[in-house]
């Protein structure tokens, strides 16, 4: 069966308009969402990997009592190291790429609004983990924790540059989040497929919409603390310096106000990821939909007056500290909505019980206890008993590996057919998640009990006579089990991309849009954009109506309205160029230089003007 | 057929107001901007919470002359952004072009009166935890005024050199909105770093 005439025209055409060139060049140049949003996400498996490593190096120092495999400064580092690493460079990063790959799929346009600036956050995002691991390459990774707490982050105590790293670091990937969450928040708003009222939109958009909208409000807090840490240590302000009016916990106010809403820009993707899978195998609609997404609202507005509950052990005054612990207990309310939202629509269904769908399920297990822990600790008198302990070790790892890393790799597994056209093998599947969630229990559940015991984080050893070695050695063992799940999960991957068998359009016979095209889609994603009826288009049992008249000779993507997905009117947006590129690499210069002196803050500003003009003289262009 | 397809090849293909997806991404960028401002004016409040003179009593309060009179400047400005804002609806390209000089004007004049503003605190960065973060909500304000000059500049340099297409009236009239960000923001920042300590 050969396509119709015009069919053949269109894509000819179209696919020459929105080409993307070949090679380093065209790698370097390219604009194209599912290119960078791609990007995004291996670089931060990359990330994840060296983040892993240090985890086990971690693990291999605390196996037995008095190790000295790591002496305490390599220690220190390697902790910031692993905490940097994974919340910055792989749980945010991920989740950003997969709401850029998705996101223009699933509401059913040709590009991000904004491609040229995203090229920027992506580039951002790289050079500076590049820069990060240099640093510790050369002995200067920071090393005073991944919230750099003052005094200990100040110049009196923290001399060299391995903070002024940190600082720096910070700056790249907010700066790359915040650009992202313009590109999706726009996206969101702006080019859904007529039809897509904002009460069809799929529940994984509206989590990527609610994330990002916390970027949003959550950055600039960092943006100021950062910047604040950045000043005290190099122009000599006295913003966290007591001794001259300044505050120490300013930091922790500031940081917090940022870091915990950081958590759910990190989970609210992952909700979305889960309820993507469930309606998929349960094949049905996600049960109370407006609930859901309600909840995904609350989370985020209760988000932002929690972050108090980090700092019950500073002496605040009571009063203060019993609405955080009112406001940390209400959280749980929004995402038991959505677990019951989520068990009702398995309920009764028949579920296929695909790797995905056993991925969530695993998700359902490990952040349902991340969860209690998470309650245990918004009561202060629990909390002051078990601060700075491994219980709270365990109790981030249940929420950030059960509620973040589990839905990600289930998301990918779900998402890889139509990313690659290959099917990712089911058996490798079963094996990888079998050994994850058991290495993972193993690692983490002992962590509870060495806290209750009053084993601190953040010491290199203890002594033997403590009581902590049998479940430090458990610790350690699980560890290695986890590491192999990893290792099953990428093995997977990588012999699925040559040796895989074929994917179809729907593999899974799932209702959402990014459904509706090519495995992997083509560069201009729709042959012809498709218009909706209904929050599960392809569930309606007839082909999809679909738009004409989108001029094919340029890179025109349809506008419609902010509520109702309206069509407004057409609108270009740009194509590749080396600008973006090149502006970021004289911005991080600038950047990165500053950490070693000042003044090369203006000067990488003055020198990124003229391919910021360039830019911009160059955008009607191809 | 007909009744499966919908024909959009009527829909205009350029807009110049607030459907269009640069407008919504300027919008995104004042509310990040802003929201920065107010993290730093909640910092601010919070170290003069728990200081015991503010400011400290060797500095004293800032001198209001240049900072006022920077104010009014601002307020003028407003003007020829306003009409850069109309002339850019109206496709008004030699319109465009003077009050996109006359932004730019009004700009230098603005950073001009700056450092005076800088001087007229009184105090350095690193005096003290007061220096420290007005200097800060200072200099938050003045990067985003350089900002916004450079951003004109560039648009003028196009309107002067490059045939000028939908599009860049639309970059025109943001340019327009950027400023008025900037005047509607210094109004409480005023207010914050001239006139709070001079409160008791």
């Amino acid at each position: 069966m050969s396509a119709p005439a015009w069919e053949e025209k269109e894509r000819a055409e179209l696919a020459r308009t929105w080409h993307e060139r070949e090679g380093i060049l065209g790698r370097i140049v390219s604009v194209d969402h599912k290119t960078i949003g791609r990007r995004y996400i291996i670089t931060a498996f990359g990330f994840f990997f060296l983040g892993g490593i240090e985890a086990l190096l971690i693990r291999l120092q605390l196996a037995v009592p008095e190790n000295r495999i790591l002496n305490p400064d390599l220690y220190n580092q390697i902790f910031t190291m692993h905490g940097t690493t994974m919340m910055f460079f792989f749980a945010v990063p991920v989740m950003l790429g997969l709401g850029l790959y998705f996101v223009p799929l699933m509401v059913g346009t040709r590009n991000i609004p904004f491609p040229r600036l995203n090229a920027v956050g992506y580039w951002f995002y790289l050079f500076g983990g590049v820069y990060l691991y240099l640093q510790f390459l050369g002995n200067g990774g920071p090393d005073a924790g991944w919230f750099d707490y003052v005094p200990l982050a100040s110049s009196q105590y923290s001399t060299g540059h391995r903070v002024d790293a940190w600082v720096q670091i910070i700056n790249f990937t907010e700066i790359s989040a915040l650009i992202v969450a313009a590109s999706i928040i726009v996206t969101v708003f702006k080019q859904r497929a007529p039809g897509m009222s904002l009460n069809r939109i799929p529940l994984f958009v509206w989590a990527m919409l609610v994330s990002m909208v916390m970027v949003i409000f959550a950055m600039p807090a960092v943006i100021f603390t950062a910047g604040s840490l950045n000043s005290d240590r190099t122009i000599g302000t006295h913003l966290f310096n007591p001794a001259e009016g300044g505050d120490l916990l300013l930091w922790q106010h500031t940081f917090w106000f940022f870091g915990h809403p950081e958590v759910y820009i990190i989970f609210l993707p992952a909700l979305g990821i889960i309820s993507s899978i469930l309606s998929a195998f349960c094949r049905r609609e996600v049960f109370g939909y407006t609930a859901m997404v309600l909840a995904l609202v609350a989370t985020a507005f209760l988000g932002f007056s929690l972050w108090v509950h980090h700092m019950f052990a500073t002496g605040l005054p009571q009063i203060g500290e019993s609405f955080f612990t009112a406001a940390s207990l209400m959280i749980a309310i929004p995402t038991g909505v959505q677990m019951f939202c989520w068990v009702a629509t398995i309920w009764g269904s028949r579920p296929r019980w695909e790797p995905p769908l056993l991925y969530v399920v695993a998700f359902f297990l490990l952040f349902l206890l991340g969860g209690m822990t998470g309650v245990m600790l918004a009561s202060v008198p629990m909390d002051l008993q078990v601060h700075d302990t491994f219980f709270v070790v365990g109790h981030l790892h249940y929420v950030l590996i059960g509620g973040a890393l589990f839905p990600v790799l289930g998301g990918l597994t779900f998402w890889f057919p139509k990313m690659t056209g290959r099917m990712l093998s089911r058996r490798l599947g079963f094996w990888s998640l079998g050994f994850l969630f058991v290495g993972f229990n193993m690692t983490f559940f002992p962590m509870h009990e060495l806290g209750f015991h009053g084993m601190p984080r953040r010491v290199y050893t203890y002594l033997p006579d403590k009581g902590w070695n049998f479940w430090n050695l458990v610790s350690s063992i699980g560890t290695v089990l986890l590491a192999i799940g990893v290792v099953l999960f990428l093995v997977n991957v990588l012999r699925s991309l040559y040796r895989g068998a074929r994917a179809p359009q729907n593999p899974w016979g799932a209702e959402t849009l990014e459904w509706a095209t090519e495995s992997p889609p083509p560069v201009y994603n729709f042959l012809r954009l498709p218009v909706v009826a209904s929050r599960s288009p392809l569930w309606e049992g007839k082909e999809l109506p679909v738009v004409t008249g989108l001029a094919l000779d340029r890179r025109e993507v349809l506008v419609t309205g902010a509520l109702d997905g309206a069509p407004s009117h057409r609108e270009e947006v740009p194509g590749p160029s080396p600008w973006p590129f090149v502006a970021s690499i004289t911005m991080s210069v600038g950047l990165i230089g500053s950490v070693f002196n000042v003044w090369w803050l203006p000067a990488g500003f003055v020198v990124s003007i003229p391919p910021a003009v360039a830019w911009y003289f160059t955008e009607e262009k191809p | 057929m007909s009744s499966r397809t919908l024909d959009v090849s009527d829909l205009p293909t350029a807009v110049l107001d607030s459907r269009s997806l640069v407008w919504w991404g300027t919008i995104v960028m004042t509310v990040i901007e802003g929201f920065v401002f107010a993290i730093t004016v909640g910092a601010y409040f919070y170290l003069r919470t728990i200081a015991s003179q503010w400011p400290p009593a060797r500095t004293g309060p800032p001198a209001l002359t240049a900072a006022t009179i920077n104010l009014v400047v601002l307020f003028v400005s407003a003007i020829p952004a306003v009409a850069l804002d109309r002339a850019g609806l109206r496709r008004d390209v030699r319109m465009c072009r003077w009050m996109l000089a006359a932004n730019l004007a009004f700009g230098t004049t603005f950073l001009v009166f700056r450092i005076y503003e800088f001087k007229a605190l009184r105090c350095m960065w690193n005096s003290h935890a007061y220096g420290s973060i007005t200097w800060t909500l200072l200099g938050l304000h003045t990067s985003n005024l350089i900002t916004s000059l450079l951003e004109t500049a560039i648009v003028l340099a196009y309107f002067l050199l490059r045939p000028v297409e939908d599009r860049h009236y639309l970059d025109a009239r943001l340019d327009g909105v950027f400023w008025y960000f900037v005047v509607v923001t210094w109004i409480p920042l005023y207010a914050v770093v001239f006139l709070v300590p001079r409160l008791h």
